[in-house]
């Protein structure tokens, strides 16, 4: 019997996703990704001028603010072709780096691992057991009996209230629960110490940017900071040494709890490796550059096509030509009149509502497309193109997590198995064992120009008359963000914004392809219908995050998760 | 330029008042214009911390934890008319936030469950929840909503005084 099943809304947090599934003989046979928010927000950009377009556009989003900002400035400088100070790059790349540790972080063990880790079964778990195990892995202090043990009270005391709050929405006891009492409670333990680390990344962010949530440093044309080692207001030394104290708390906790408690989680549940696979063309791009013009970067992005990393193309500047005539959104299959292919700088916001049609058009999300063809974004696309580019820290961050993968599970698991809903969580950690590298290599650049007696930190634009176009992109935590802008007389005369989860989350595209979040539930075993954690397990790896993605606002809040099971042909 | 980070951070203060929501949503972003008009308009003495949240989640528990009484305000769905102004108290907003409330209810009750289970909750905290009228994508408030800031202005006022801290209205 075919059923149908619908979750709505699917995130955690912020953003309105809703995921219909039909389900044959206990798989997955088909899946539609429906965007149920319509905002249109560029247009309040519109007539502005550009300098100050990242004010608004990190207030699109709620949840990643600063990517949005950091895009924008980017957009304008490409515009007026202009060149920024060495110094405001590795400020902005301190930034990017911070932000992105913390959001992989909160990802793992805040919105995700709850789909894997049983906390109601850590319960269950003998401390003194769970500590030798933990011990066994990793050199992380803090495993001990005596926190375990604190843990578990913890968590028993807050069960018992009644009040499950963050938990509430959990599958306790679900069947596609696997890990052993012990592993929960160490995951647990995890969760509940994570939330300091991710301040940490957060409290970088904060020195730099002066404000979380909403950085207020940036500027088209470099940074706002002003730097002088000597004064109490400035960037000075002490402040950066905190960056640096920081830092070093931050390294322990990313390579001796998130890497080892994510090959944990990859091994333990290896049996769900070969599933999630969906779109295997993979579009990232490069990040931190360290030079004025955006054409030498840290880590290196690109396209990659079928699931074949010996066709990796390098997208090699921030003028790259290939990145800038790739990319199109459609509205064949997405409440927006027409059917239309079109690129960003001629992208058109009208508004066509018709109801959820299956066949036709069910989301207002733009099916975005790179050369006319779907692309997954995000950690795992950003990954196998570093890995393919000879990005030796990658390899070595990706060779460590599969090996400790290997290792637990007893059987070798190899690059090809990050192809996977797990493997994007893995990616997502490699990534972020990268980030940390590049966030200690521009705090070490940033120290070495401040000596060399460099404090430039902005250079002026100016804006000539007539039109100008300019693209920027960002590789951010969910992946590839870029901004394009059409500049008229000194102001904004069109604006668009293609997010990460525009390309993972869009719907069919103009031949009719599915989406990545569409192709990799595809496949993917439900144990129970009622109760599809499946389901959430495959587009959680992704890091859903629609605030931004869709462009009048759904007031229908609802509660929880809500899950409708119903006979797709009467019986 | 770190004024405002070394403020928090070196700040004796021990009252926090956070503002949520987005500010290109109409009233959603009520939260945050009462922020931007107690920094414009007024001077507290002792100084307090004036955070605008926005519509984050996580990002925001250190302000909870840094501080010993705190005023929330959000735009929050009482089911009453648009204006309406909720006060909650401690336990009360931990209790209404398990149900259904504010517009940013995901977040703000994923951070209060964790507040709790961490055990970190300011201890005295008061929520101000103002029902909107148009939530929709512009940057002013409905005129509703715009009536009634003087009203959200005094119970804020009149915390602080209860506090003891003097709260003056800026001449100019």
């Amino acid at each position: 019997m075919s059923k149908r099943i619908t979750v709505d809304p699917i995130t955690r947090i912020e953003g309105h996703l809703r995921i219909d599934c039909d389900i044959d003989n206990g798989k997955v046979s088909n899946a539609w990704s429906s965007g149920k928010m319509f905002r249109g927000i560029e247009e309040i950009l519109i007539g502005r001028d550009p300098r100050d377009a990242w004010i608004f556009t990190q207030r699109f989003c709620g949840v990643c603010t600063t990517v949005h900002a950091i895009a924008s400035v980017r957009t304008v400088e490409n515009a007026l072709n202009l060149e920024i100070p060495v110094n405001a790059q590795f400020i902005r790349n301190m930034i990017i780096a911070a932000h992105g540790i913390h959001d992989h972080i909160v990802h793992f063990y805040h919105l995700s691992a709850l789909d894997w880790v049983d906390v109601v079964s850590a319960l269950s778990a003998d401390p003194v057991a769970a500590s030798k195990l933990a011990q066994s892995l990793s050199p992380w202090p803090n495993n001990g009996v005596q926190e375990f043990k604190a843990v578990q009270d913890k968590l028993s005391k807050f069960v018992s209230s009644g009040q499950l709050g963050i938990f509430a929405n959990g599958y306790w006891g679900h069947p596609a629960m696997k890990l052993p009492p012990e592993v929960n409670l160490i995951a647990a333990a995890h969760y509940l110490e994570a939330f300091e680390y991710q301040r940490k990344a957060n409290q970088i962010v904060t020195i730099l940017g002066s404000k979380t949530p909403h950085i207020q440093n940036l500027a088209v044309g470099g940074v706002s900071n002003p730097i002088n080692p000597d004064n109490q207001a400035a960037l000075n030394i002490e402040r950066l040494f905190f960056v640096k104290t920081l830092l070093d708390e931050l390294q322990d906790f990313i390579r001796n709890v998130y890497l080892v408690d994510l090959a944990a989680v990859g091994a333990l549940y290896a049996h769900w490796l070969p599933y999630g696979k969906g779109v295997t063309n993979y579009l990232s791009v490069p990040e931190f550059p360290t030079d004025p013009k955006g054409t030498q970067f840290g880590t290196p992005g690109g396209y990659i096509k079928n699931g074949d990393i010996g066709t990796f193309k390098a997208i090699t500047s921030f003028q790259d030509k290939f990145f800038m005539n790739g990319v199109k959104e459609s509205v064949k299959h997405a409440w927006y009149e027409g059917d239309k292919t079109l690129h960003p700088y001629k992208g058109e916001t009208k508004p066509f509502y018709t109801d959820f049609k299956e066949n036709e058009k069910y989301s207002w999300v733009k099916a975005p497309s790179f050369n006319d063809e779907p692309a997954q974004v995000g950690p795992l696309a950003n990954v196998l193109a570093m890995f393919a580019a000879g990005h030796k820290p990658t390899q070595t961050y990706a060779t460590l997590a599969l090996e400790k993968i290997s290792a637990i599970a007893g059987t070798k698991v190899g690059v090809d198995a990050l192809h996977s809903t797990l493997g994007r969580h893995a990616a997502r950690c490699v990534r972020t064992n990268v980030l940390f590298d590049e966030l200690k290599k521009n705090y070490n650049l940033l120290i070495e120009n401040i000596a060399k007696g460099d404090i430039e930190t902005f250079n002026p634009p100016t804006f000539p008359k007539g039109t100008q176009t300019g693209f920027g992109f960002h590789e951010a935590p969910r992946g590839v963000l870029s901004h394009w802008i059409v500049i008229k007389d000194g102001k904004i005369k069109n604006y668009q914004a293609v997010v990460p989860s525009t390309w993972n989350a869009g719907p069919r595209n103009q031949n009719d392809k599915l989406g990545p979040y569409e192709a990799s539930l595809v496949g993917n075993p439900i144990a129970d219908s009622e109760r599809p954690l499946e389901v959430l397990r495959t587009i959680h790896s992704f890091d859903p995050c629609l605030a931004c993605a869709i462009h009048v606002h759904d007031n229908k809040r609802r509660d929880i998760v809500r899950v409708k099971t119903l006979s797709r042909f009467p019986q | 330029m770190l004024k405002h980070y070394l403020d928090s951070l070196n700040s004796d203060s021990d009252v926090t008042i956070l503002g949520i929501g987005n500010l290109l949503m109409g009233d959603e972003g009520v939260g945050i214009h009462v922020i931007q008009t107690l920094q414009n308009s007024y001077t507290f003495f002792p100084s307090v911390n004036l955070i605008d949240g926005g519509t984050t989640g996580l990002d925001l528990i250190p302000y909870f934890e840094e501080c010993n009484k705190m005023i929330i305000i959000d735009a929050v769905d009482s089911q009453e008319k648009p204006g309406y102004i909720a006060i909650l108290r401690n336990e009360e907003i931990h209790y209404r936030f398990n149900t259904k409330l504010s517009l940013h209810h995901a977040g703000l009750s994923d951070v209060l469950s964790i507040i709790k289970l961490q055990d970190i909750a300011a201890p005295d905290m008061t929520l101000i929840g103002v029902q909107p009228e148009v939530v929709e994508m512009g940057l002013d408030l409905s005129t509703t909503v715009e009536n009634k800031m003087q009203d959200i202005l005094k119970i804020i006022v009149d915390k602080l005084e209860e506090w003891g801290i003097e709260c003056k209205l800026n001449s100019n």
